[in-house]
């Protein structure tokens, strides 16, 4: 088979360009529904909401906090010093 | 006893092996350093590196090793590509690994998703008029699509003989998105349009997450029905992530069995690149084709954003248009790059994860078509 010449006849014989435009226009519907529905989806969740509420499920169950780290010796000496100067900038 | 070894010697590779054989050995070898040396797509580069290797290793007549031989272990392997089973579990872990609040918060940068899909059909019209049968330019046309299960699953089911050169073009061309598309993404926009800034995105409630995957599956397969397997498994694979009540299913799904399914993918795919049914004529054509699909995929994305634009009040940065070739996450990752070249402070990457998973659904509606119409 020769594929090294580009003869539009074949495309015409196999309906390539109507093939084309068919199947682009099936991608573009699909995919344009689904911009609508989505476009749409919030409206009818505010509806939804009002009939059936949505449920803290448990799977879905916020983490427990963890507790604040206790503050090292580092971070004390750092706030007594910053104390510090703040109060001497302030006797300036 | 030397009739023994001489029997013996007929059957090893350094007597059967040809000049072909050795070429694919040494592409394959080419694939596992592009893997390792350049990080180019190496969970799929490796495997199919390697089984070019393994595949073309001469087979010894009378036994079944091959990977075209029926009873072969490497058979069996290759039976979910040849039966599109593999496929379709790979999007069931990529639906569970995808997150379409991008997609939900911004329904109109759909459209960009299905504008990149005119690679598709456009290839195929060039590989007609080059002579392919339409059941093989419908599968070439997919390259288009930039998604390797899809072009993978559609390759097996219109044109088997041509699935080995039409994946590793698929892949390759996945991998080099980085270098075919910003000199794209360049010449079709000018720097005020890359400059512009995009809404920050809405909040979207886990409701609407939920409720997606299932009408979204239910549009696409009433319109498409030959894409049932692809989008079915994918919005599935989503289904799990988003009910928040199947957690380990979609842990499996999108770690142990999409890896499962990779590497014998893979390596099956790569192993049936044997010489005889990879090097021919038609294979040069594939990936030339491969290449024309891709560049125009961008551009169609990048065109339609502009005209896009011609209506809207808020406008879209048309560098997203380029997001919509579905090379996930690549595509979207080249989008933030070339717009953060002009502006450092311009995050584009959310809003290019949008028309991104919009293009893999456009891609498996376009396959399903092609399978319906080409079967």
């Amino acid at each position: 088979m020769d594929h090294l010449t580009l003869d539009f006849q074949k495309v015409a014989e196999h309906h390539g360009i109507q093939l084309s435009l068919t199947g682009m226009a099936i991608v573009f519907t699909a995919l344009a529904t689904v911009c609508i529905f989505i476009a749409l989806l919030p409206r009818f969740l505010v509806i939804a909401n009002k009939i059936l509420p949505e449920v803290q499920h448990a799977h879905s169950a916020p983490k427990a906090k963890r507790p604040a780290a206790p503050s090292s010796d580092a971070d004390e000496v750092a706030a007594a010093i910053a104390m510090v100067m703040h109060s001497r900038s302030k006797g300036q | 006893m030397i009739e023994i070894l001489r029997e013996y010697l007929a059957t090893t590779a350094f007597y059967n092996i040809s000049a072909g054989n050795l070429i694919m050995i040494v592409i394959g070898m080419i694939f596992i350093g592009l893997a390792i040396r350049k990080d180019y797509e190496p969970l799929l580069l490796l495997p199919i590196g390697f089984g070019a290797i393994v595949g073309n290793i001469p087979a010894i007549s009378g036994m079944t090793i091959g990977v075209y031989d029926d009873g072969s272990v490497l058979s069996y392997i290759y039976y979910g590509v040849k039966e599109g089973i593999f496929p379709p579990l790979i999007f069931l872990g990529i639906g569970a690994m995808t997150d379409f609040s991008s997609l939900l918060s911004n329904p109109k940068l759909v459209l960009l998703g299905a504008a990149a899909q005119m690679g598709i059909f456009l290839t195929l019209v060039g590989a007609l008029a080059l002579g392919f049968t339409p059941a093989q330019a419908g599968a070439i046309g997919i390259i288009g699509g930039a998604d390797g299960p899809t072009a993978i699953f559609l390759s097996a089911k219109l044109a088997p003989e041509l699935l080995g050169a039409i994946a590793i073009a698929a892949y390759s061309y996945m991998a080099l998105v980085p270098v075919i598309q910003p000199p794209i993404m360049k010449l079709l926009t000018s720097r005020d349009e890359r400059l512009i800034r995009m809404k920050p995105p809405r909040q979207v409630s886990q409701r609407e997450k939920i409720i997606f995957p299932i009408v979204a599956f239910l549009i696409c397969a009433f319109i498409a029905p030959g894409a049932v397997t692809l989008i079915g498994m994918l919005f599935f694979g989503n289904l799990l992530k988003e009910s928040c009540v199947t957690e380990r299913l979609a842990e499996t799904a999108r770690h142990s069995l999409i890896d499962i399914v990779t590497i014998l993918l893979g390596f099956s795919v790569g192993a049936s690149t044997q010489a005889q049914t990879f090097l021919r004529p038609e294979s040069l054509l594939i990936f030339g084709l491969g290449a024309a699909s891709f560049a125009i995929a961008t551009a169609s994305g990048l065109l339609f954003a502009k005209f896009m634009n011609l209506f809207l009040k808020d406008k879209i940065n048309p560098l997203l248009g380029a997001a919509g070739v579905s090379a996930v996450p690549d595509s979207a990752r080249v989008v933030q790059m070339v717009g953060h070249q002009e502006d450092p402070q311009n995050y584009l990457l959310m809003h290019a994860m949008a028309p991104n998973v919009a293009g893999v659904i456009g891609s498996a509606v376009a396959a399903g078509v092609l399978w319906s119409v080409l079967v």
